[in-house]
């Protein structure tokens, strides 16, 4: 398994992007790469915007290639306040424009573009993991 | 009526949305309301830019005017089915 810390900053985006494509290197990923780029800005933006309201922690994102089934796996932890974005109600997506709740719409799209997604708090940290296979 | 006329960038994601957030604004609080956005260029887009999109289709609906969303490519156009984006906006 593979690993990055990172500081909860949003211009580190990008080097988690570099690393999860990494992980991923030698693999046929073409189908994949839009729901991995999306859950990698989705899940990091969220811990960078809430996780850490008076502090600055840090991000690991752990993860990589699981054969058979061929999937990846990557886990996002942080150390911030607990929360279980997963228990958020899944926006409505039939209401009307100005009846929808303008949050929740990273974490759902995560959810709808992944195989599974699920959260453990361990340790004191919160952990998000997405699963996709290849 | 006069039609604004937007290009989105080639990724829409929290690098480039504040932009296209800002330019929306921009065209709408300078009284224009009828704008066409065309997304040729893009390939990726994630929740911040559907939140600008979202922001622009409330102010256009609340004031009678329109967006119409050109050229979508399928990727994109499924991030608008599954959220159900597709249904809120013209769509060409």
């Amino acid at each position: 398994m593979n690993e990055i810390i990172v500081p909860a900053k949003i211009e580190y985006l990008n080097d988690v992007m570099s690393f999860v494509k990494e992980c991923l290197n030698g693999y046929d990923t073409d189908h994949v790469e839009f729901a991995l780029e999306l859950g990698v800005e989705e899940l990091f933006t969220n811990i960078v915007n809430y996780a850490y309201p008076e502090t600055t922690g840090q991000v690991v994102v752990q993860g990589g290639i699981e054969q058979a089934p061929l999937r990846c796996r990557f886990s996002f932890i942080d150390q911030g306040i607990p929360f279980n974005p997963l228990e958020r109600e899944m926006p409505d997506t039939n209401l009307p424009i100005e009846e929808r709740p303008i949050g929740g719409l990273g974490i759902f799209l995560v959810r709808k573009l992944f195989d599974e997604v699920y959260y453990e708090y361990k340790d004191n940290c919160n952990v998000l993991t997405v699963v996709k296979r290849l | 009526m006069v039609e604004k006329y937007i290009r989105t960038a080639v990724r829409i994601d929290a690098n480039t949305a504040p932009k296209l957030d800002a330019e929306l604004k921009e065209i709408l609080d300078s009284g224009n309301n009828h704008i066409v956005i065309d997304m040729e260029d893009t390939v990726y887009i994630s929740s911040i830019g559907l939140r600008a999109f979202a922001a622009a289709q409330k102010r256009i609906r609340n004031s009678k005017g329109s967006m119409v969303i050109k050229n979508v490519k399928p990727k994109i156009m499924e991030i608008f089915e599954v959220t159900g984006f597709a249904g809120l906006f013209t769509i060409e």
